[in-house]
């Protein structure tokens, strides 16, 4: 098998969740001898792309996400120690967590995995997070992007918050904002002074990739 | 500002939103989201110097002069249509309860004659007397003189004082989230006089519990607002259930059931803190004041008790129900679900009673589904697809379909996983039927010319059910139970009133593995209340259960997401 179709076999066997084939698929770009960079980009990250695609149309759902997911890190963990960490490109980093009040994370953890496939390094505070602990992590960890996370209306100010006081601080240049959740609209991104909203997992982190100018 | 069909005109501020000049102009449209712009169910007809719609705004908008209340914004003279009123909810004013002796707290008791003693009256009776009515009262009757007495009496304390003997009565009441039910008993007698249900009236500030908290947490007055909404309502109720102030004067006891945060907004108690972690309510327990005290207009000295609630999200309603129904007394393991907008768990176990709540969020209901609506006339409410693959379904009313509710969602989506138009993973199936082809276009499936169930209208069900099935399959986990052993299913509730068992099953609305029966109960709720008010064994029964019962957080659980997703599928 060639690398193109190598590549080619690795997306497709993740859009069909088939963990084992994937991993041994890895295998086999090992004894080819290619490069581990390759592998991720070309295969395993370009069908973590279609899947995404696929949930946004509504196509798959929470459970065939998080299935492919598993395929896709069963594949890294085949190539990660081969990995030359020099080829890769500086990761985006970001801070996510649920803001402080609330503790229903699944929709926070479904961006966290979503984006830990496509290449952001990403800093999981959990949920119920003490809203100035948004900004201390970012600035302990270097972050790019701070992003916010909750399903109640009644929590939903905390981001307000969190956003004054960068603005207090003279950090708000210093990070791109992302937040979404159950209650979250456009109107109330545009009304917080968010940087980006996003209505579902996948669009999160396809529109954080081109606000940082990685689409 | 112009209401063309109340002929009304009042004053508005360029820039204030249609929503709020309808308050303001004290009419009522239902906001379920509570003016976010997701909803898109406050539609109304507008015209005039508007601001143009924006983007959000255009989603949910399709025909000229149509205009979502709580975006549109005011710029000038504006006309607007409200939409017709008056669409009574199909609720359900009854339910299943065990039988229970009167014993009511309240009783009427012969007096001694008014004799020509030195000594007061009142101050020769063997029950505690001081009340400045009373006082009153026997005034007059030293005045007039009375043959014969009769008095109310509170646990030991008299309370009130007639010369005949009236009836002594007591309202049970149950406050859903969204509607309300009330009945009027006899005390002495136990007979049910009157049954009376409406809307929640504080649906204008929002459907669900947590957008009427967000709204107390927006406006200083929020918590007095709904108190007001929820009080005059209240009050209306008990006289269209006694047909005259005067006969309201001798109901001597409300007893009301109700979510936690229900029961704080019947005392204007500021429930902020039931919506953030660690989900604290400020009052659990069972509350008795002076219906003077809480501005109930029945008799100044009778009593207004609140049940008390197990937690945050396990209210009164729920303990009332399980007392209704003996749940806590089966001598078989069972579960007890209220599904609404959180779903409500319980099971008996051997005894041991535990509770959780789950966010089911409001797809049952019929809101957040692109046809949904409430359970209101022209809903459809049930649904199949026969041999022949011909589609059958009736409405509320029997009128022409508008719109699908809860129960015609169920059923709609069993008939659509049974006939393999969704595949077990809610996905449209990409190999429909030949004979069915046609119904399906653009990821919707259409059940006449223009409703339709859209993939996303199964994601919000799959979501549903997947919070509920988890929440059983946690809570068994949590008390090392078999879900295997599990008898019988008791669903309380409007909900599972109308609602076809077998879709429930279809659509794995139960944890697969579930053998047990499934029995709709109704409102339990409101019957609980009616046992309370009506025994005082009950009632001790009710406050019994709320200390033995154990409360499960969820959403903490490190597991229940596993679960959830495990869930989904069909």
């Amino acid at each position: 098998m060639d690398k193109e179709t190598l590549f080619r076999e690795i997306s497709h066997a993740l859009v069909e969740f088939e963990v084992e084939k994937v991993a041994e698929l890895a295998q086999e770009t090992l004894r080819q001898n290619i490069s581990a960079y390759e592998t991720i980009t070309e295969g395993l990250v370009t069908g973590m792309k279609e899947v995404g695609r696929l949930y946004e149309e509504e196509e798959y759902f929470l459970p065939e996400v998080l299935m492919c997911s598993d395929a896709f890190n069963a594949g890294l963990d085949v190539v990660n120690p081969h990995l030359d960490k020099d080829s890769l490109e500086k990761p985006i980093k970001m801070v996510i967590g649920v803001v402080e009040g609330d503790t229903h994370d699944i929709g926070k953890n479904l961006v966290r995995i979503l984006s830990g496939a496509s290449g952001f390094e990403v800093y999981d505070l959990g949920r119920d997070v003490p809203l100035d602990r948004f900004i201390e992590k970012a600035e302990e960890v270097g972050s790019d992007m701070i992003c916010m996370s909750t399903l109640m209306t009644t929590t939903m100010d905390g981001m307000k918050i969190v956003i004054n006081r960068l603005k207090e601080r003279n950090l708000r240049d210093k990070y791109k904002v992302l937040i979404g959740g159950g209650p979250i609209s456009q109107t109330f991104c545009d009304k917080i002074g968010a940087d980006l909203y996003a209505n579902d997992a996948s669009s999160a982190v396809r529109k954080a990739k081109e606000l940082m100018g990685r689409a | 500002m112009h209401f063309t069909r109340e002929a009304l005109s009042i004053d508005a501020l360029v820039g204030e939103s249609l929503s709020y000049c309808i308050r303001t102009a004290g009419l009522i449209l239902e906001a379920p989201c509570n003016g976010l712009g997701l909803c898109g169910k406050c539609r109304v007809k507008a015209w005039g110097d508007l601001y143009p719609p924006e983007s959000l705004e255009n989603g949910f908008i399709n025909a000229p002069d149509v205009r979502l209340a709580c975006l549109a914004r005011v710029r000038g003279e504006v006309w607007i249509e409200l939409p017709s009123k008056g669409q009574p909810l199909k609720t359900i004013n009854e339910g299943f309860a065990i039988e229970v002796a009167v014993d009511s707290c309240v009783k009427q008791v012969r007096l001694p004659p008014l004799e020509r003693t030195v000594q007061p009256y009142l101050e020769r009776l063997p029950y505690n007397t001081g009340s400045a009515d009373l006082y009153r009262k026997v005034g007059q009757l030293e005045r007039v003189g009375a043959s014969e007495l009769y008095g109310v009496l509170m646990d030991n304390r008299l309370i009130d004082l007639e010369s005949e003997p009236g009836q002594i009565l007591g309202v049970a009441v149950d406050i859903g989230t969204t509607g309300i039910s009330a009945y009027l008993l006899d005390l002495a007698t136990g007979e049910i006089l009157q049954k009376q249900s409406c809307l929640n009236p504080q649906t204008e500030f929002g459907s669900d519990v947590l957008s009427r908290i967000s709204y107390c947490l927006e406006n200083s007055q929020g918590p007095d607002l709904l108190r007001t909404s929820i009080l005059g309502k209240l009050n209306q109720l008990v006289l269209a259930l006694t047909g005259e102030t005067i006969r309201a004067k001798s109901v001597y006891q409300v007893v009301i059931a109700g979510n936690t945060t229900m029961l704080h907004f019947v005392l204007g108690v500021h429930p902020g803190s039931i919506a953030r972690a660690p989900y604290r309510p400020v009052f659990l327990q069972q509350v008795d004041l002076k219906a003077r005290e809480v501005g109930f207009l029945i008799n100044p000295e009778g009593r207004v008790t609140l049940l008390p609630s197990a937690s945050g999200y396990v209210g009164a309603d729920i303990l009332a129900g399980l007392v209704a129904t003996a749940f806590d007394k089966k001598d078989h393991p069972a579960l007890f679900l209220d599904i609404g907008t959180n779903g409500e768990i319980v099971a008996n176990l051997g005894g041991r009673l535990i509770a959780t709540s789950t966010a089911a969020g409001p797809a049952l209901e019929g809101m957040n589904i692109s046809c949904g609506c409430r359970a209101e006339e022209g809903a459809i409410d049930t649904f199949f697809i026969d041999d022949q693959l011909e589609f059958h379904f009736t409405t509320i009313g029997g009128t022409s379909p508008k719109g699908i509710c809860g129960s015609g969602l169920i059923d709609i989506t069993a008939a659509m996983v049974k006939h393999q138009l969704v595949l077990a993973s809610g996905r449209f199936n990409p190999n429909l039927d030949p004979r069915l082809k046609a119904t399906v276009r653009n990821k919707r499936f259409y059940l006449t010319d223009d409703l339709y169930i859209s993939q996303k209208d199964i994601r919000q069900l799959q979501l549903a059910k997947g919070a509920i099935v988890a929440g059983i399959t946690l809570l068994l986990e949590e008390a090392g139970f078999p879900l295997e052993a599990i008898e019988e299913a008791v669903i309380a509730g409007a909900f599972g009133y109308h609602i076809n068992p077998e879709s429930l099953r279809q659509i794995g609305f139960l944890p697969k593995g579930f053998k047990g029966t499934i029995n709709f109960v109704g409102n339990s709720s409101a019957e609980g209340a009616r046992l309370a008010l009506l025994n005082q064994g009950v009632m001790a029964q009710i406050q019994d259960l709320k200390a033995r019962i154990e409360v499960l957080e969820l959403s903490t659980n490190p597991r229940f997401q596993d679960y959830f997703v495990k869930a989904l599928g069909f």
